[in-house]
C-alpha cells in the first residue's frame, strides 16, 4: 500500500528532518509512528501527503509515486494535520461540501457519509454554524469527517487524538478498525504510547530523523511496555 | 518589560520579514526586485502627490495663505487615524489574538495595553508620515522653517491624532462586537464602510473647475473643518506663528485626554479580551442540501464566502467595483456635469469622455486585486490545498475567475449605464466591454503571478496581507503600470485609427500580453507550490 524508500529531507540543508527513512505499510495495517518532539514525524507525514517536497528517496502509494503522480495518489489518501486549521469563514457543511467537491464525491455518497459520521461524532446539529464558532475538538471532528467522506485507502493522521473527548477517541479507534477490515491502511503519529500498544499491529520509532525501531508491535515490545522501550531508545546516544 | 513587549510586537507586526513575507537575507534577488518595485511605487506616489501639493503650495503662497497646508496635514492625518484605528483597534486592543499567551504571564495588563497601543501608534505615525511628506515638503519649501516651528511641527504631529484615535477605537470596538453578534452583520458592516469611504471620497474630490489643481477644491472645506475642530487650528497657529500657548493647548489637551483614555479603558480591554469574540450561531437543526459541484466552481464559491466574510478584505479589494458602480449610477442623474466631475476626480481634462470612463474602469479593475492576496490568505490552511487532489493551477484559476466575476459584471454594467447617460454608440459600448474583459483578465493573471512569487503565509492578522504585503503593493501599482501601457498604445493608435476601432485593437493587445502570463500559470504554478512549506 505505502512504500517509503530511503527518504531524506532537510529544511536548512544541514540538519536532516528525515534521514534515510524506509517503511512499508500494508493493506489492513494500523501503523503507529512515535518519536519525541521535532524527531521528524510531521515532516514524514507531510511528505507522504504531498504537502512538502522531500530531497531524496521515493514514496509510493499503491505503486504510484507521490512525486510523479501527486493527484492520483492524493485521490487515494486523506491527511489530518496536528492542528485543525480550516476555513473559518465557512460553515461546517460548506467545508465538507467543498472537500467532497474536490474529491468528486456524488451527492448520494456524500450525504450518506456526512450524515453517518456527523451523527457518530455528535456534530450534526452544528454543521450549519460557522467553523469560527467551533471548539478545537469540534474542528478536529470536522477534519476527521472530511477525511473520511471519500473513503480513502490510506489515512494519514498527525496526533489525531489530541483535543478529542473520550467518546470521540473511542469512535475514531473503531473507525480505524473498520477501515482496516475493509482493506484500507492507517498511518498515524502519536505520543500516547498506550494507544499504539493496544491499537496498532505495527509501530516505528523515529529519533532525530532516523527510524531506530520498526516492526510488529508485539515483536518490538516483547514482554516490556512500549514506554520502557521508548525511554531506553531515547537514552541511547 | 514594556520595551521588550513593544520590540516583540513590532517584530510580530511590522518587521521587514513580516512585511515582505520572506527572509530578505535568504532571498536577495527577490528582495532587490521588490525593493525596486517599491521605489517605483513610492516615486509614482511622491511624484504625483508631491507635484500636486507643490503646486497647491504655490497657489496658497501667492494667496498669502500657505499655512493652510498645515490644515491639510491635520486632515490627512485624521483620515489615516480614522482608517487605521477603525480597522485595527479592535484586533490590537479589545480582541487581540495573543491574549491567551500573554494573559497567564506575570505582566501587568496595563503594560500589555500600553505596548499594544504603542505599536498601533507607530503604524499610524509611519503611514501618516508617508502620506503627509509631500505636504510637509511643500510647506517648508514655500515658507521656510525655524528650529522652533520645526520642533512644534514634529511634536504636534505626534499629539494630533491621539484624541481621534481614542474616539475611533470605540467605533472599531462597536463594529467588531456588532459583526460578531448578527448573522448578516458582516454584510451590513461592509455596506457601512463603503458608504463611509464613498462619502470621504466625494468630500476629497469636491467639485471644482476643470484645469485647476483638484486640491484647490478642498481649501474651503479644510479651512472650515479646522475652524470647527480647534486642535487643527492650534497646530496651524503653533507651527506657523511659533505660538507657545497654542502648542501647549494641543499638547496638554491631547496628552491629558489620551492618558485618561488609556487608564479608563483598562477594565474594558480586560473584559472584552476575556470574553473573546462570540460568533453568531444558527439555532435549531434544518435540512441540509447536498449539491455536487465541479472543483473549480467549488473553489470560486469558497473565495466568494471568504471575501464577503471579511469586512477588511471586501472593503479593500472590493472598493474599485463599488466606486465604479456608484459613479455609473450617479451618471444617470448628473449627465450635464459628467465631464467636469470625471475631469475633477481623475485630475485630467481635455480627454474624450469614453476614454475618461475607461480610465475610471481601469482604475477600478486595478484596485480589485484579490488574486494578489488570496493565495497568501490561505495561510494556515495551505496544508489543505496542498493535500487535496487538485492541480495547483486549478486553485489559481479559481482565484482568477473569482476576481473577474467580482469586477467584470460591474464593469459591463457601468459601461451600459454610462452608455445611456452619454448616448455612446452600441458598437463602441461593445468594444469597450471587450476591452474591460481583456484588461480584467490581464490584471487578474498578473496579480495571481505576483502572489505566487511573493506569498505571505505567516501572518497574525489578515490586514498584514490585504493592506501591508508586498504582493498587494505590487499588484496595485502594477495594475496602474498596465493602465499606462494601455494609455500609451491608445495615444499611438489614435493618430491612425478611428476611436472605436482603437478599443478593439487594445483588447487584442491585452489578449496578446495575456499569453505569456497564462503560460507562466500553466507551467510554473506547480513549481511555486512545491516550494511552499505547508
Amino acid at each position: 500500500m505505502l512504500i517509503i524508500e530511503n527518504v531524506y529531507k532537510s529544511y536548512d540543508g544541514i540538519k536532516k528532518a528525515c534521514n534515510d527513512i524506509s517503511l512499508t505499510i500494508e493493506e489492513g495495517d494500523i501503523f503507529g509512528f512515535v518519536g519525541h518532539n521535532g524527531a521528524g514525524k510531521t515532516t514524514l507525514l507531510k511528505s507522504i501527503a504531498g504537502i512538502i517536497d522531500f530531497d531524496e528517496g521515493n514514496i509510493t502509494v499503491s505503486g504510484l509515486s507521490i512525486k510523479k503522480e501527486p493527484l492520483r495518489v492524493k485521490k487515494m489518501i486523506a491527511y489530518i494535520p496536528d492542528n485543525p486549521d480550516i476555513y473559518e469563514s465557512l460553515t461546517g457543511i460548506q467545508y465538507l461540501s467543498f472537500i467532497a467537491d474536490i474529491f468528486e464525491v456524488s451527492e448520494e455518497d456524500r450525504q450518506r457519509e456526512i450524515e453517518k459520521y456527523a451523527n457518530l461524532f455528535e456534530i450534526r446539529d452544528v454543521l450549519q454554524n460557522p467553523i469560527s464558532s467551533y471548539s478545537h475538538g469540534m474542528k478536529q471532528k470536522l477534519v476527521i469527517i472530511s477525511a473520511l467522506i471519500h473513503q480513502p485507502k490510506l489515512l494519514l493522521l498527525d496526533e489525531p487524538f489530541v483535543g478529542l473527548d473520550p467518546k470521540a477517541s473511542f469512535q475514531l479507534k473503531e473507525i480505524f478498525k473498520e477501515m482496516c477490515d475493509q482493506g484500507s491502511a492507517i498511518f498515524f503519529s502519536t505520543h500516547v504510547l498506550e494507544v499504539v500498544e493496544k491499537l496498532c499491529n505495527k509501530v516505528a520509532i523515529i529519533k532525530q530523523g532516523k527510524i531506530v525501531a520498526e516492526g510488529d508491535t508485539q515483536t518490538i515490545i516483547k514482554d516490556q511496555s512500549l514506554e520502557s522501550i521508548f525511554m531506553e531508545i531515547q537514552k541511547e546516544s | 518589560m514594556y520595551f521588550k513587549l513593544v520590540s516583540l510586537f513590532i517584530k510580530e507586526n511590522i518587521s521587514l520579514k513580516r512585511l515582505m513575507g520572506f527572509d530578505v537575507k535568504r532571498s536577495k534577488a527577490k528582495a532587490i526586485g521588490i525593493g525596486l518595485a517599491i521605489i517605483y511605487a513610492l516615486a509614482v506616489f511622491v511624484g504625483a502627490f508631491g507635484y500636486m501639493f507643490f503646486d497647491l503650495g504655490k497657489i496658497l503662497h501667492d494667496m498669502g495663505q500657505s499655512e493652510l497646508l498645515l490644515s491639510f496635514i491635520c486632515i490627512y492625518m485624521l483620515g489615516m487615524a480614522f482608517f487605521i484605528t477603525l480597522f485595527r483597534a479592535s484586533g490590537y486592543l479589545f480582541y487581540y489574538k495573543d491574549y491567551d499567551i500573554l494573559a497567564p504571564l506575570p505582566i501587568h495588563p496595563r503594560t500589555i495595553l500600553f505596548a499594544k497601543m504603542t505599536v498601533l501608534m507607530i503604524m499610524l505615525y509611519l503611514t501618516s508620515f508617508l502620506f503627509t511628506l509631500p505636504i510637509l515638503f511643500s510647506y517648508i519649501y514655500w515658507n521656510g522653517m525655524t528650529i522652533l516651528s520645526g520642533i512644534y511641527m514634529v511634536i504636534g504631529f505626534f499629539f494630533l491624532p491621539l484624541v481621534p484615535v481614542a474616539l475611533i477605537s470605540f467605533l472599531s470596538l462597536g463594529v467588531a462586537t456588532l459583526t460578531a453578534r448578527l448573522r448578516h452583520a458582516k454584510i451590513i458592516s461592509i455596506i457601512l464602510v463603503f458608504v463611509l469611504m464613498i462619502g470621504l471620497f466625494m468630500i476629497m474630490f469636491s467639485v471644482n473647475e476643470v484645469d485647476q489643481n483638484p486640491l484647490t477644491g478642498q481649501i474651503d472645506l479644510f479651512k472650515g473643518i479646522a475652524k470647527v475642530y480647534l486642535p487643527f487650528d492650534w497646530y496651524r497657529i503653533a507651527v506657523h506663528q511659533e505660538s507657545l500657548p497654542h502648542f501647549m493647548y494641543l499638547v496638554l489637551s491631547h496628552g491629558i485626554l489620551f492618558v485618561l483614555y488609556l487608564f479608563s479603558i483598562q477594565g474594558l480591554v480586560a473584559k472584552t479580551n476575556q470574553k473573546g469574540v462570540r460568533v453568531a450561531m444558527k439555532h435549531g437543526v434544518s435540512a441540509i442540501r447536498y449539491i455536487q459541484r465541479s472543483p473549480l466552481i467549488s473553489i470560486v464559491q469558497k473565495e466568494f464566502k471568504k471575501f464577503f466574510n471579511s469586512v477588511l478584505y471586501a472593503t479593500n479589494a472590493g472598493f474599485g467595483p463599488i466606486i465604479l458602480l456608484v459613479a455609473s449610477v450617479a451618471s444617470l442623474f448628473f449627465q450635464s456635469k459628467l465631464e467636469s466631475i470625471l475631469s475633477e476626480a481623475m485630475g485630467v481634462g481635455g480627454l474624450p469622455l469614453e476614454i475618461m470612463i475607461l480610465l475610471l474602469i481601469g482604475f477600478s479593475l486595478a484596485m480589485t486585486y484579490t488574486p494578489a492576496i488570496s493565495l497568501s490568505l490561505e495561510g494556515k490552511q495551505l496544508w489543505l490545498i496542498k493535500s487535496l487532489p487538485i492541480q495547483p493551477k486549478t486553485v489559481i484559476y479559481g482565484k482568477i475567475v473569482f476576481n473577474m466575476l467580482l469586477a467584470v459584471p460591474i464593469g459591463i454594467l457601468s459601461i451600459l449605464l454610462f452608455g445611456i447617460s452619454l448616448k455612446i454608440p452600441v458598437i463602441n459600448q461593445l468594444l469597450m466591454i471587450l476591452l474591460v474583459i481583456s484588461f480584467s483578465g490581464l490584471i487578474s493573471f498578473f496579480d495571481a503571478i505576483i502572489n505566487l512569487w511573493t506569498p505571505k503565509f505567516n501572518f497574525v492578522n489578515d490586514v498584514e496581507v490585504i493592506k501591508q504585503s508586498a504582493s498587494a503593493f505590487l499588484a496595485i501599482f502594477g495594475g496602474f503600470a498596465w493602465m499606462a501601457i494601455n494609455g500609451f498604445v491608445y495615444v499611438q493608435l489614435d493618430k491612425y485609427v478611428s476611436g472605436s476601432l482603437v478599443f478593439g485593437l487594445m483588447s487584442v493587445l491585452n489578449l496578446v500580453l495575456l499569453i505569456p502570463l497564462v503560460w507562466l500559470i500553466e507551467t510554473k504554478t506547480e513549481l511555486f507550490f512545491r516550494k511552499y512549506q505547508g
